[in-house]
Order: structure tokens, then C-alpha cells, then sequence
């Protein structure tokens, strides 16, 4: 679906922010793009978007470049924003039916369709986008994102702003679009949609590509193969760590009854430290 | 583009009725109707007032002009505001007294006046070659002023405050990833604005002249009008995409309401004459639109090609600028 | 941005001083359009005596300088009598009796050269147009400050921080003194430099200017936060800008140009601040200090009531909310 080679861009003469990116992206994959602010996670997301230009390297969507035929490229793509944005004056309705107008009808869901599956409180369907709250903006904007069946989706940072089932509820959602056959392209800083979405992430930090590797994989080649027991043993209770090999054995200590196992594997956030030297934020 | 324009034009009006713009207008309307028809029209600058000290009455058969007055102290009086002329007979010999003007021919005019009222009124009258009385010059004057005054400050603020409501939205930048035409999100607005700044043209221009002499003008007017509308609109538009926010985008437009417009109001509506004017391309538009109120001759091709010059260029950068205002980071 | 704003009456102020009197001259002397060569020299030198003379090539362009609407020009041609005139219909009252009594004052200009005429010059050369000119500038430059206050207080609204001032450990008047300091200080700047650039003050009056231009300027500076409290947005806060704008300039030059001193209407004009400032300013620049201290005094007044007025109105507003 997306094929990045040796992509270089910069903002000003001698100020590079991509340095030679290389990567690609299957098609019906869920792909994550994590790194801080600052790394050229936007601007490497609006060159495959099509709103920045003027870059070197190859880039491919859809099987050719993404300047040519833009039009045809925009009607296939759908892009969820950081912010909401939204014309506050109107109406989830009437702003949907707006961005709509901008698809072939064909293409076009049903918006009433589309904010029952996103959960969004029907009395406020015709009241102006400035009544609503930040979680209800995320939901029509989503809802934009979904107007016209993309068959290639930028989301970045989707759960922002909802609240614990409304993050399940879009997560949910992103896997269906990936069961349609939908690519999405995932920017994100939080570490639990990435690890519980993305098929492959890759690690961005100074215009570069630290690692690409699915979350599973990242999370093995760093882990120290350790696990944790809570146990309770003469009426305390104790916590042991051991390693791997000595835990296929069985459990070699006395113990009165296992309270927990756990392996203790690094995080992705662990993982994304460990090869950038630096946080997410 | 033919799907998207109506909805973007709907979308668009949405925001001027929101923005309140219209309500503006009309408040604007109303605000310069009243001011031209019950102060502007009325005003005028009378001839000097002459007062006669003659105690013996030996003037008879004086202009009705003339104010007699009982006491030399009182003429004098009358005579300290540097307009009003007072003449003592006196003595033998009428003597004329004034306080200067402060220019020498307007005094020696005066004086000149002032002895002439003591003779017999003659019925001589000047030719009078104009189409236009006094009022209705007044009124043609001062709704071709009040006109490119709203166009060139109003019409730049109203389509740049709808687009800053847009910026602060953030929804220019969606715009981006919607297949749809720049020019489409640029000819919609230039498109409302227009319309609505010809609207009022034509209310400002019935109501202000009436309606024969109004209709009379309105074609060449409402060109003239066109053109302002859009070359406004689309420096507004690109003050609006460069600038950071309204503060500073209002500053500017007092800036060229007040500074800009002025220096051309005093060329055009006085017989003041700096050569430099021609230089100032304001100056052009707003004669081209008093041309056209009183109806004299329009300008020429190079006038019309100069606007439509202008225009073409406007577009292309601001063509240029949404395009960088796309890219931009939320 | 900011700054340009504040020193464009500066620059403008500048500019009026340098531009030569004889351009403020003509606007107010009497203006005759003749043909080359129709009048006889003795016949052109008696109309230049009465006003400023121009020639035109042949009697078309003369009658297009006539018509012109903005100008009051009188056009004069050769007649077996003397000579005669013809106007457009559209001038002034003053320049159309002008027009119709030239001949007869050309008829008599010989007795008239024999009167005697006493001329009684005034203490102060009477630029009647360039002071207007100044005293509009100046009142402009104190608008400056208005228009920053309220887009300031309107910005804030637009982008939350009212919010947050709200529930910041501030008392009101703390509050008032910081929203009305910058649009103040700027405002006076802006004044004081202008007047400085094209005023010609003498030494006993700057306290009385300075007095002036810092009590206009707190009570410009107080509009723009009335605006700003008012307003709802951008739009309505443009409106409001814009009708201050008329009523700060517009009826002050009409009230001084047209109402006679001393009648009620000029009375109420002083419930208008920007006309008490713009007649203080006329009479400074006309040398006539006898109604200063009225000025100051009402000035004072009007200060005291708005300031009184917004601390009401911005108190009830934070009750509502």
C-alpha cells in the first residue's frame, strides 16, 4: 500500500527534518508511527497525505507517487486529525454532510450509520460542534475520517480525549476497518493503542527510523526473560523473581499458595527509550 | 468541483451569517443613509455677513443683506470672527473694517463685497452649466465616498474575519486531505462577498440619490464596485492566511481605513493637488467609482486591464499562501 | 503591527507640518478658471487681488474644470460689459453669490480701490485648515488605544484566557489598572508624539496639553475596555470599534465647524469626551487659552463618571456569570 524509500525533507535550507526514511506498509495492515514532538512524525504523515510537498526520495501509495492523480488520491484516503476540527457553527450533521459533499456518492457511508456506531448522544446530533464536549468532537471527527470508506487511513492519536470505553469502542472500530481490508497508518504516544493495534510499529526520533519490528518481536529481542511470583509462604507474603530456565522446571521454591505469575517483558515506551535514548514526550 | 461549490458557497454563508457580517452591513447602511440625508446634504458655507454702522441713515437703498447695527462698538464686535465684514459711513468716507482671514484676496474680496451691497442689486446671474444642484452633488459626493470606504475597509475586514474564524477552527486545514479545488474554497467566498457587497451598493446608491437618478448610475457604479469588492477581498484574504490573528489583522485595517483611504478622500474631494496621488493606486479606483456616481467619463482600457491585472495576480498568491496555510502544523 | 499603528499619527503629524501652508492656502481661497489669452492682463491682475487664478487652454477644458465636482471653481470669460461668469449650480452658497456678483464688483473695482479699508491682522497666523488637520490626528492617535484594548480584552475572550483570569488571584482593580495601562501608555505616547511632531506649543502651555492628551487618552483607553466587555466576538467587537470610531471623530470636527459657540447644542457637544478634546486642541492651536481649564475640568469628569460606570457594569457582568 505505502512504500517510503529514501525519503529527505526539510522545512528551510540546511534545517533537514527527514533523513533518509525508509519503510513500507502492507495492505490491511495496522501500522504505528511512534516518536516525541519534533521527530518529523506530522510532516512525514503530510507528505503521504499529499499536503506538503517538495521532498526527495520515492514515495508510492496505491502503487505510484502520491502527487499524481491527487484528487483520486484524496477520495481513497481518510485522515483523523490530532485536533477536531470542526465548523463549531454547525451541526454534527451539517458538518459531515459538508465534508461528504466532497466524496463521490458511491463512496459515501451513511452519517446517521456512522455516529450510532461511533456511540454519539443522538439530541445532540443537530446542535452546533461548540456544545460539545472534547470526546464528542473526537467522535465526529472520526466519523469525517470514515465519510467516504478509505481504503487507506491516517488516524493520529485517535482516543484522545475519551474517556476508557470510548478508547475500547475506537479500537474496536480501527480493527473492523482492518477486517474491511482498510491499511491504517497509526501516529500515536499512547503506548496501549499501539501495542494493542499495530501489527508493525516503527520507532521515529530526529528525522530517523529507530526500529521496525512488530511490538511482539521488539518486546523479545529486549526482554531479560524474567518472571515474577507473588506467593504466600508461612503465612508472608513474598515476591520472587526468576529466570526463564529455571522456571520450566516447575516452581523450585516451598511455597503455600501462588498469589501471581507475571514475565517481566519491557514496554513499548521501555522499548522506544532503550533505542532512542529519550522519551515520548 | 461542481458537487463540492454549493456546498461550500452553503457552508460559507452559514459562517457570514454567524460572523454577523450582514447585520454590519445593514447597521453600516442605515448609519451612513441617516448621516448623509439629515447632516450632509444641508451643509453649506453662507456669504460674508455685512454689518452697516450708519447713524445718520445716510445709506438708503442698501442690499436686504446688509445688518445694521445701533453702535461702533457693536460692528466692531461683529466683526472680530474674521469672516464678517462691517462697514462705518460714519464719517464722509465709508470705511470698511475687517479682521483678517489671513489671505490677502480673500480680505480684498470681501471688502469689495461688503462696499458692493451699499449700491442697488444687479440681476446679473451666472451661467449655470452643471446637471447637478447643490444637494444632489452633496449626495453623489458623499455616497461615492461612503461606498469605497466600506468596500475598501469592510469588504477587506469581513471575508479576513471569516477566515480567521475557519484558522482558529482549524478546519483549513482538513481542506487539505478533501479532494476538493483551492480555487473552489477561494471563488466561494470572493463569490458571497461580492454578491453581498453589490447588494449594497445598489441599497446605498437607490436610497441615498433616489431611485431615477440612482438607477441611472448603478450599472457603471456597480463595476466599479465589482472591482473594489474583489481586489479588497483578496488582499483580505491574504492578510488573513498570513497574519496570526485577528489583533493584528485589526490594526492593520485601521491602519488602511484611516491612512490609506485619507490621503485619497482629500485629493478627490478637495482642489488640493499633489502630483504623487497618481502613484497611489486607491486613488485611481476611487476616482473611477465618483466617476461613475456622477455619471462622467469612465476610464480608459488600461484602467480596467490594470484592475483585472491586479485581480489575476491577487488570486495566484493567494492561491499560493492557503497552500502553505494547508501544510502548517495544528 | 502594534507599533506601526501607534506611529503612523506620528509620521502623519510629521507630514502635516512639512507640507507646505500654500496647500492649506488654496483650499480656502476663492478659485477662478479663465482662457489663456481671452482677459486682458489689467482684467486678470484685478482677479488674481480676489483669489488664486487658473488658466486653461480653451474654454472646454475651463468648463470641465468647473464641473468638476470637487472643486468650487468660478469660471470667468471675456464680455462687451467686462466680463462675465458661469458655475456648475453645484457650489457652496457662498461661491455661487461670488459668482453672481463678480461682475458688478468688476464694474466698481475702481471706487473700491479708492475706499478705505482697514485690515485688523490677528495674533496668531489663522491655518485654519491645518489646525483641523492636526487636532483630527492627534484625536486619532488617542483612538489607538481604544482599538488595542478592546481587541486585546476580545482576544482574550476568543481564546479562554478570560476564563483564566477569572481564577487567577488578582482584585478588579488590579484588573481595570492592567487592561486600561497598555492601551493608556500607548495611546499617550502615540499623542504626545504626534503633538509634538506638528504642534507648535509654547512653554506655559505644555501642562495644559499634556493634562489634556492624558485624560483623552484614559478615556479612550477606557472605551476600548467597554467594547471589550461588551463585544461577544470578533465581528461584534468590529462593529462596536467602528461606531466608536464615527462618534469618537466624526461629530467633534461637525460640532466645531457648525454649531456656534455659546448655543445649548454646543453645551451638550461636551457630553461627547472627543469633543471637549478637540476644542481644547483647537483652542491651543488658535491661541485662545481662556476655555482651557473648562476642558480640563470636564475632561476630569468624564473620567471619573466612565471609570465609576465600568466598574458597575464589568461587577454585574461577573455576577451573571
Amino acid at each position: 500500500m505505502i512504500k517510503v524509500k529514501d525519503l529527505t525533507f526539510s522545512y528551510q535550507k540546511n534545517k533537514e527534518i527527514l533523513h533518509g526514511l525508509t519503510f513500507s506498509v502492507s495492505d490491511g495492515e495496522i501500522f504505528g508511527f511512534l516518536g516525541p514532538n519534533g521527530s518529523g512524525k506530522s510532516t512525514t504523515q503530510k507528505i503521504l497525505t499529499g499536503i506538503l510537498s517538495g521532498h526527495e526520495g520515492e514515495v508510492e501509495i496505491f502503487n505510484q507517487s502520491a502527487t499524481v492523480n491527487l484528487k483520486e488520491f484524496k477520495e481513497k484516503i481518510g485522515v483523523l486529525f490530532e485536533f477536531p476540527y470542526l465548523y463549531s457553527n454547525l451541526s454534527a450533521l451539517d458538518n459531515l454532510k459538508y465534508f461528504a459533499s466532497f466524496y463521490p456518492v458511491k463512496n459515501r457511508r451513511d452519517i446517521y450509520e456512522l455516529l450510532e456506531m461511533l456511540d454519539f448522544k443522538k439530541d445532540y446530533l443537530k446542535k452546533p460542534v461548540a456544545s460539545y464536549s472534547k470526546g464528542m468532537r473526537q467522535r465526529v471527527s472520526m466519523a469525517r475520517a470514515l465519510l467516504n470508506n478509505p481504503q487507506l487511513l491516517f488516524l493520529d492519536e485517535p482516543t484522545s480525549g475519551l474517556d476508557p470505553s470510548g478508547a475500547v469502542l475506537f479500537r474496536k472500530i480501527i480493527e473492523e476497518e482492518k477486517k474491511k481490508g482498510t491499511t491504517v497508518f497509526l501516529t500515536t504516544h499512547n503506548m496501549v493503542d499501539a501495542d494493542l493495534l499495530c501489527d508493525r510499529v516503527a520507532f521515529i526520533a530526529d528525522g530517523e527510523i529507530k526500529a521496525l519490528d512488530t511490538p511482539k518481536r521488539l518486546k523479545e529481542k529486549n526482554s531479560n526473560h524474567q518472571v515474577e511470583i507473588d506467593y504466600l509462604y508461612l503465612g508472608k507474603h513474598t515476591t520472587a523473581t526468576l529466570e526463564m530456565t529455571e522456571f520450566n522446571g516447575g516452581i523450585p521454591f516451598p511455597y503455600e499458595e501462588i498469589i501471581s505469575i507475571h514475565s517481566k517483558e519491557p514496554t513499548l515506551e521501555d522499548m522506544f527509550i532503550h533505542y532512542t535514548g529519550r522519551g515520548l514526550t | 468541483m461542481r458537487r463540492s461549490f454549493p456546498s461550500i458557497l452553503i457552508k460559507d454563508f452559514k459562517l457570514m451569517l454567524s460572523s454577523r457580517f450582514l447585520f454590519l452591513a445593514l447597521g453600516s447602511l442605515i448609519l451612513y443613509s441617516c448621516y448623509i440625508n439629515f447632516i450632509y446634504i444641508k451643509l453649506d458655507q453662507d456669504i460674508y455677513p455685512v454689518y452697516l454702522y450708519d447713524p445718520m441713515k445716510t445709506q438708503i437703498g442698501v442690499s436686504s443683506e446688509v445688518i445694521r447695527v445701533d453702535t461702533l462698538e457693536d460692528l466692531q464686535a461683529q466683526c472680530a470672527d474674521g469672516h464678517s465684514v462691517g462697514i462705518d459711513v460714519s464719517s464722509n468716507e465709508p470705511e470698511v473694517i475687517m479682521v483678517t482671514s489671513g489671505i490677502t484676496s480673500t480680505d480684498y474680496f470681501r471688502a469689495a463685497y461688503a462696499l458692493s451691497l451699499l449700491s442697488p442689486e444687479s440681476s446679473y446671474t451666472a451661467e449655470l452649466i452643471g446637471q447637478n444642484d447643490k444637494e444632489m452633488k452633496n449626495r453623489r459626493e458623499i455616497t461615492s465616498e461612503f461606498l469605497f470606504f466600506e468596500l475598501a475597509a469592510v469588504g477587506f475586514l469581513g471575508l479576513a474575519s471569516i477566515l480567521f474564524k475557519e484558522k482558529q477552527m482549524g478546519v483549513i486545514r482538513v481542506h487539505g486531505i478533501l479532494p476538493v479545488n483551492k480555487s473552489a474554497f477561494i471563488i466561494s467566498k470572493l463569490c458571497l462577498f461580492l454578491l453581498s457587497d453589490l447588494v449594497f451598493t445598489g441599497l446605498l446608491t437607490v436610497i441615498n440619490l433616489g431611485v431615477s437618478a440612482g438607477l441611472n448610475v448603478l450599472p457603471a457604479v456597480l463595476i466599479q464596485a465589482g472591482i473594489l469588492s474583489l481586489i479588497m477581498a483578496l488582499v483580505g484574504f491574504f492578510c488573513a492566511v498570513q497574519l496570526p490573528d485577528f489583533k493584528q489583522f485589526s490594526l492593520l485595517y485601521l491602519v488602511l481605513a484611516i491612512f490609506i483611504t485619507t490621503p485619497v478622500f482629500i485629493v478627490g474631494q478637495t482642489s488640493i493637488d499633489w502630483n504623487w496621488i497618481n502613484f497611489h493606486p486607491m486613488y485611481h479606483l476611487f476616482m473611477g467609482m465618483k466617476n461613475a456616481y456622477f455619471a462622467t467619463s469612465s476610464a480608459g482600457g488600461s484602467y480596467y486591464l490594470a484592475c483585472g491585472l491586479a485581480i489575476v495576480l491577487l488570486f495566484l498568491l493567494v492561491h499560493w499562501a492557503l497552500t502553505g496555510e494547508m501544510a502548517k502544523e495544528g | 503591527m502594534c507599533i506601526l499603528s501607534f506611529l503612523l499619527p506620528v509620521i502623519v503629524g510629521l507630514a502635516i507640518n512639512m507640507l507646505s501652508g500654500m496647500s492649506f492656502y488654496s483650499l480656502s481661497e476663492t478659485s477662478f478658471g479663465i482662457v489663456k489669452s481671452d482677459l486682458s492682463h489689467q482684467t486678470m491682475a484685478w482677479l488674481q487681488s480676489n483669489g488664486r487664478v487658473v488658466a486653461f487652454k480653451n474654454v472646454d477644458e475651463l468648463k470641465a474644470a468647473v464641473l468638476d465636482p470637487a472643486s468650487q471653481m468660478i469660471g470667468v470669460l471675456r464680455d462687451e460689459n467686462g466680463i462675465k461668469t458661469f458655475l456648475s449650480g453645484d457650489e457652496l452658497q457662498m461661491n455661487m453669490i461670488i459668482g453672481n456678483t463678480l461682475p458688478k464688483l468688476y464694474a466698481e473695482r475702481d471706487a473700491v480701490a479708492a475706499s478705505k479699508i482697514t485690515v485688523i491682522p490677528t495674533a496668531n497666523s489663522n491655518e485654519g485648515m491645518k489646525s483641523l488637520l492636526i487636532a483630527i490626528t492627534i484625536v486619532t492617535a488617542m483612538f489607538m488605544g481604544c482599538t488595542f484594548n478592546a481587541m486585546s480584552m476580545i482576544g482574550e475572550k476568543e481564546d479562554g484566557i478570560a476564563l483564566i483570569n477569572e481564577v487567577l488571584p488578582m482584585t478588579r482593580k488590579d484588573f481595570i489598572v492592567q487592561k486600561v495601562f497598555l492601551g493608556f501608555s500607548g495611546g499617550l505616547l502615540s499623542t504626545a508624539l504626534t503633538a509634538f511632531a506638528c504642534m507648535r506649543v509654547e512653554a506655559e502651555h505644555i501642562l495644559p496639553l499634556l493634562l489634556i492628551i492624558m485624560l483623552s487618552a484614559f478615556i479612550a483607553a477606557l472605551a476600548g475596555l467597554f467594547i471589550g466587555h461588551f463585544a461577544n466576538g470578533l465581528m461584534g467587537g468590529i462593529t462596536y470599534i467602528k461606531i466608536v470610531m464615527i462618534l469618537f471623530l466624526s461629530p467633534p470636527i461637525l460640532f466645531y465647524l457648525v454649531v456656534p459657540a455659546g448655543s445649548t447644542l454646543h453645551l451638550l457637544s461636551y457630553l461627547l469626551p472627543s469633543s471637549v478634546t478637540f476644542y481644547g486642541l483647537m483652542d491651543m492651536l488658535n491661541g485662545q487659552m481662556q476655555n482651557i481649564g473648562i476642558s480640563i475640568i470636564v475632561l476630569l469628569t468624564h473620567c471619573i463618571i466612565w471609570l465609576l460606570l465600568f466598574c458597575i457594569v464589568s461587577k454585574r457582568g461577573l455576577r451573571r456569570a
